[in-house]
């Protein structure tokens, strides 16, 4: 596929525990990189890569969320609230699967940035996602050219692209960076519930059609305060 | 210490000197030992050195006399800088080879042609393009022609293929199409002029330079020293002097302790700074670590700040662990000790603005000068800040120019042909003549000052010069006019007009374009009667002033004809992009550099400023019309290598051995982001020191410029001599003995005004062009009104282009009476119903009639009251109604109950006692005010809510309090107090200053 996915979603509603204290006030999305909030540094490569609309859920202070999002005016945000319960990263899917439409999208946690922050990543996504051979395309990060994460890794990929879990091994090269391109389809009939999004990853990795891509920049997983901090930094070192 | 010598058998061609180490004394020591210079004084006779600029070539030979012993003399070798290559002189011997390069192209002719075809193209989509806008085309294409140039790339068919393949938004697509320009059209226009770009140039002449040298090898040593060999230019001259038996290259900074894994990331990362040197030494098949430091330097102990500096600039890939890799690198020392050793000697500070960093720098230049022959630069790349510093030493009479000069807009020459040239395009707009008129260097006939007071000065009222000459006499001579200007100060004024008038004759009119020569024609016609022309390009400021106006007129030339409006905006964008260089010899011991003067010199302290994001480094712009990736794809230079150069100029500064860092934590009035190198080392070193890391970068207490700046600003506090507040008590015969009924509201309001305006006799002057104001509108409209008295016939139609045309008389903008015209239309409609429902019962009618009355008081001199009232009407039965006009809101009756507003029951007074001109005394039945606004209204005082008595008692009250009040003012212990009733003061701000009211009082206020 060489089309941009003209449709984004992105998951804003968690309630950013690791993040806390720092999340007690302001939701997780809202967290300032080097004077700019990581929702704003999304959402800036979204409409860089010329994405025409993003859907946002919303569950922890859902009012702040919404007036950031929707102050900006430069791409149409469209709310899918989970306000009543928070389902977590594959249910919040089954139930803006109304929203979603027909053609691949874009899903990205909000924690996920990278530098330099252009939209290439984003540009490599749509240009190997090929529906042909697979589901979904997992965006991955090298662990070793990343900053704040500390896991052990989630994945190994094949020649082809396919992905197998980690599983027993101690460690895995590559770790999933938070940005995907996934088929609204799969969504089709699935249970409005809390369930994440490895219970539609199971069938997938059994048939070899989901797929990973190497994030060709520096990953900054933002996951705690600390990784924050290190952040800014990181983007203050390199001008970004 | 290595004993090898430069030039022995076997010995290296490439050496490099390292960051921080003084590269042309350590290169000038490094010959001279090779050579024996000391006794060989014609060693080097022969030896040919490239240098990157001609600042590092003068500051070489003085190096190598240095180097040579003092007072002795050389044999110079021949100096010559790589940036010099394409100029049209030949090296010695190579006028063979240069005469088959084309001649080079002159740049204002380059840009003008490019104009043109910029113009062209917008011609054939019948799109129009200010000239201003197609020479920042130009200059944009200009960019790319050079980016081009340097990288020796002349053929772009490959363009339109990328175009198809890539993912390009609309607008890219248009602007490759709009590519044409350099991929078709120039590449023609060169062949069929037979000239060469510049940058194309250099590189065949570089080429020229290497053949020469490989058929004829020099016999003596050929130096390429200082380049990183950024351009192929300089590594082609590189290559060549390689290849010949006395042939050696000496590379800036280069980093020897670079490991295979890292050199592989720094090629592939343009903004680092040894990315240009990685792949000069991958081109020679060279790796860092063969690379010897010339044998001229020994061990400096800076090695600790060198690993420091490079380990925190590596490619942001290699900064994930940088935690872990400072403990392999500072192995066998522990990572404490040895950021501590690296840091040494290296402050860094933060200002609070930029007046403050340029204070400090100021401060720490000054310093330098406290011990004999210590030396000192400051190397910044932001010129307002450098000439700041500039200016604080000038205080200290000390006279240390920066290096790149002063814009020559802002030097008299400059400035003056600016304000020739504004002038020209609107010779009759008042602000550009008053720029002209007060220029400095500008030959007026005298009576400059009370042409602007007189004409200038004011609601401008003529709309060509032609109009201001013709109305002038006429117009400053109107009896109506309250000021007028004696008659010898008149024909001044008309000699100012005239010669103003002359001039413009002279240079020719605005509404017509110009080809160049007739430009040239013009400024030879009008400069000797507007200036002394001699004078205007004498000096320094005068040879870059030519240099700039002969650019445009070449460029005009090339483009074709310009209006004066087009030759002023094509001036404006070159001028303020020129330099007067400084002209004498500078100081010996203290220098302001720009980062690319800095190249290669050195000083005992150097002091870094300006280091904040987008200044140093500053990014690199938008691109105009090439993505960056596709510049990439194109093979042309990346734009992010300009930073990787910028970095390494950073590196090879901030590794001096005694070295400030300062940056702004705010920046024009906004937060600003220290520079990313600054972070960089900053992050690193609090790795390793935790929160002992700004102990160690703050400067000693001792010699902490904080601390001087803090002692230079206290100053003991003053009490003040006297009360601020005036309280001006003139002698009575000083006092004014006629004031008008509005004065006595003044009066009343704020005596401090009328102290000023009838005792000193100071009035406020109007600004130059001023708008027309409330009081303007109000006597330029009852005009119109008294006007319908005689005519009424014309009906309201007619009252409405009256009102139109006085107001246009007046000055009033024609297009802010378009707007006006509905509200007009209005007040005449209005205005012809009330007029026709005052008839009945009308006898006559006097318009603006002057009126006075004496008052007698005892023990005082005797007092005048005079009135101008606007429209008095004798009724049946002898009776007198008095009419006041208002543009604006007429004062409340509960301010003229409380005896603050007494112009009315004054008339009244003036009135009842037959002061008025031709109206015999009567009483006084009705006093109205008449506002004629977007609602008119009409009022009648004392018949309100607030206030109710007759006009009668009225005036009795106010002549008791007018008595009352002369009466007090006629003593000499009365003093006139600034606005002691300041919420009453209408036309605010005339006096206030005078009075230093903001010193004394809580108003908030800019009066």
């Amino acid at each position: 596929m060489s089309q941009m996915p003209h449709t984004a979603f992105l998951l804003a509603a968690g309630l950013g525990t690791r993040m806390r204290p720092l999340t007690e006030k302001t939701p997780k999305p809202l967290l300032e990189v080097a004077g700019r909030s990581m929702l704003d540094r999304l959402l800036d490569v979204l409409v860089a890569a010329e994405v025409q609309r993003a859907i946002v859920n919303v569950h922890w202070l859902p009012e702040q969320v919404e007036a950031a999002a929707t102050s900006r005016g430069d791409i149409e945000i469209v709310l899918s609230d989970e306000r009543v319960e928070l389902l977590e990263t594959g249910g919040a899917l089954a139930k803006a699967r109304g929203l979603l439409g027909e053609d691949p999208v874009f899903v990205l946690n909000t924690d996920a940035i990278w530098g330099p922050a252009t939209p290439s990543p984003l540009h490599a996504l749509a240009e190997a996602y090929d529906p042909a051979h697979m589901d979904e395309l997992l965006l991955l990060a090298d662990t070793g050219r990343s900053l704040g994460f500390h896991g052990a890794g989630d994945f190994f990929r094949a020649e082809t692209g396919a992905l197998t879990r980690r599983g027993e091994a101690p460690r895995a090269p590559w770790a999933y960076a938070g940005v995907r391109i996934a088929n609204p389809a799969k969504f089709d009939g699935l249970p409005v519930e809390k369930f994440s999004a490895n219970r539609i990853w199971e069938p997938m990795l059994a048939e070899e059609r989901l797929h990973g891509l190497p994030l060709e920049a520096f990953w900054l997983h933002v996951g705690d305060p600390k990784a924050l901090e290190d952040a800014t930094m990181w983007m203050r070192c390199h001008g970004y | 210490m290595s004993e090898v010598s430069l030039f022995a058998a076997g010995a290296s061609r490439f050496w490099t000197v390292p960051a921080g180490a003084p590269f042309l004394t350590a290169l000038a020591a490094a010959l001279a030992m090779a050579v024996d210079l000391q006794n060989r004084p014609d060693a080097l006779a022969d030896g040919i050195i490239y240098l990157p600029n001609r600042r590092s070539a003068r500051a070489f030979s003085a190096a190598l006399h240095q180097a040579a012993g003092a007072e002795r003399t050389l044999l110079m070798p021949e100096i010559r800088a790589l940036g010099d290559l394409e100029t049209d002189d030949a090296p010695p011997g190579l006028d063979a080879a240069f005469a088959d390069l084309g001649p080079a192209l002159s740049e204002p002719r380059r840009l003008g042609t490019l104009m043109q075809l910029v113009h062209a193209r917008f011609q054939a989509e019948e799109r129009d393009l200010p000239a201003s806008s197609a020479l920042a085309a130009a200059q944009e294409l200009a960019g790319l022609l050079d980016e081009a140039a340097i990288v020796g790339k002349t053929d772009w068919s490959d363009l339109p293929g990328l175009v198809e393949a890539g993912d390009l938004a609309g607008h890219w697509r248009a602007s490759v199409k709009f590519l044409e320009i350099v991929t078709t059209a120039w590449p023609e226009w060169l062949q069929q002029e037979g000239v060469e770009d510049r940058l194309a140039r250099r590189l065949a002449a570089a080429r020229a330079v290497a053949e020469h040298w490989q058929a004829s090898p020099p016999a003596g040593p050929v130096i390429i020293a200082g380049s990183t060999g950024a351009t192929p230019a300089s590594r082609i001259l590189m290559a060549a002097a390689r290849a010949m038996p006395r042939g050696v290259v000496v590379l800036p900074g280069l980093d020897t302790a670079l490991q295979p894994d890292a050199i592989a990331q720094i090629l592939d990362t343009p903004n680092h700074p040894q990315h240009a040197l990685m792949h000069t030494l991958a081109s020679f098949g060279l790796s860092p670590k063969a690379i010897p430091t010339l044998p001229s330097l020994t061990e400096d102990g800076l090695d600790a700040r060198r690993a420091l500096i490079n380990e925190s600039l590596l490619p942001a890939d290699l900064t994930g662990d940088w935690r872990s890799r400072l403990e392999t690198l500072s192995a066998p020392l522990d990572p404490a000790k040895f950021t501590e050793n690296g840091l040494t000697g290296l402050d860094l500070m933060a200002a609070r603005d930029e007046t403050e960093e340029a204070m400090l720098a100021a401060c720490l230049l000054r310093e330098t000068l406290e011990t004999p022959g210590r030396t000192a630069a400051l190397v910044c790349p932001d010129a307002g800040l450098a000439r700041r510093v500039s200016a604080h030493l000038n205080r200290w009479d000390l006279d240390v120019p920066p290096s790149e000069g002063i814009p020559l807009l802002h030097r008299p020459a400059g400035a003056w042909m600016d304000a020739l040239l504004d002038w020209w395009g609107a010779p009759a707009d008042p602000m550009r003549i008053a720029a002209l008129l007060h220029a400095p260097g500008t030959t007026a006939p005298e009576g400059v000052a009370d042409f602007e007071r007189w004409v200038l000065r004011g609601v401008c009222w003529w709309e060509t010069l032609e109009a201001l000459q013709a109305s002038l006499h006429p117009r400053l001579t109107d009896p109506q006019q309250r000021k007028r200007p004696g008659l010898e100060v008149l024909d001044q004024i008309e000699a100012v007009s005239a010669w103003l008038n002359d001039a413009a004759v002279q240079l020719g009119t605005a509404d017509k374009a110009y080809s160049a020569s007739e430009f040239r024609d013009a400024l030879r016609r009008a400069l000797p009667l507007l200036c002394d022309p001699q004078n205007l390009w004498r000096g320094p400021d005068g040879a870059a002033l030519a240099q700039q106006v002969e650019a445009i007129l070449d460029m005009a030339e090339a483009y074709g004809p310009l209006t004066p409006e087009d030759l002023l905006g094509l001036w404006r964008q070159l001028a303020s992009q020129a330099n007067v260089p400084p002209s004498g010899p500078g100081h010996p011991r203290l220098q302001i550099w720009g980062p690319l003067e800095a190249r290669l010199q050195s000083a005992d302290h150097i002091i870094l400023a300006g280091l904040n994001e987008e200044v140093w480094p500053r990014s690199a712009g938008a691109e105009a019309f090439l993505p960056r990736h596709f510049k990439i794809r194109l093979g042309l230079e990346d734009p992010e290598s300009l930073m990787g150069l910028a970095a390494h100029d950073f590196a090879g500064l901030a590794c001096a051995p005694r070295v400030t860092l300062l940056y702004s934590e705010r920046r024009e009035d906004a937060p600003a982001v220290a520079s990313r190198w600054v972070w960089r080392m900053r992050t690193l070193a609090r790795g390793a020191l935790g929160g002992a890391i700004e102990n160690v970068l703050s400067p000693a207490p001792e010699r902490d410029p904080r601390h001087w700046l803090a002692a230079l600003e206290t100053s003991e506090p003053t009490q003040p001599a006297h009360h601020a507040e005036p309280r001006p008590c003139p002698p009575v015969d000083a006092r004014p003995k006629r004031l008008s009924v509005s004065r006595i509201d003044t009066l009343q309001r704020d005596p401090y005004a009328i102290y000023a305006e009838s005792v000193l006799r100071l009035s406020r002057l109007d600004p130059i062009d001023r708008e027309l104001d409330p009081r303007d509108r109000g006597t330029a409209m009852h005009r119109a009104l008294e006007l319908f008295d005689e005519t009424p016939e014309i009906g309201a139609e007619g009252l409405a282009d009256s009102l139109e045309q006085e107001l246009r008389k007046a000055g009033a903008r024609p297009e802010a009476l378009i707007s006006e015209r509905a509200i007009l239309a209005n007040i005449a409609a209005w205005y012809v119903d009330w007029h026709a429902g005052r008839q009945p019962g009308l006898m006559r009618v006097k318009n603006e009639v002057s009126g006075e009355y004496q008052l007698s008081l005892d023990g005082a001199p005797a007092f005048t009251l005079s009135a101008q009232a606007d429209r008095i009407e004798i009724r049946e039965g002898g009776a007198l109604a008095i009419l006041d006009f208002k543009t604006g809101k007429p004062p409340s009756d509960k301010v003229i109950g409380v005896g603050l507003s007494q112009q009315m029951p004054l008339q009244v007074l003036i009135a009842r006692a037959g002061g008025f001109a031709d109206v015999p005394a009567s009483a006084v039945t009705e006093l109205t005010y008449v506002s004629v606004r977007a609602r008119p209204e009409v009022r009648m005082v004392g018949t309100g809510r607030d206030l109710k008595k007759s006009p009668m008692e009225l005036a009795d009250e106010a002549q008791a309090g007018l008595e009352r009040l002369i009466t007090g003012y006629m003593r000499a212990t009365q003093a006139y107090l600034s606005a002691p009733r300041a919420q009453f003061v209408q036309y605010e701000g005339d006096y206030g200053r005078l009075a230093r009211r903001a010193e004394w009082t809580s108003e908030i206020s800019d009066g």
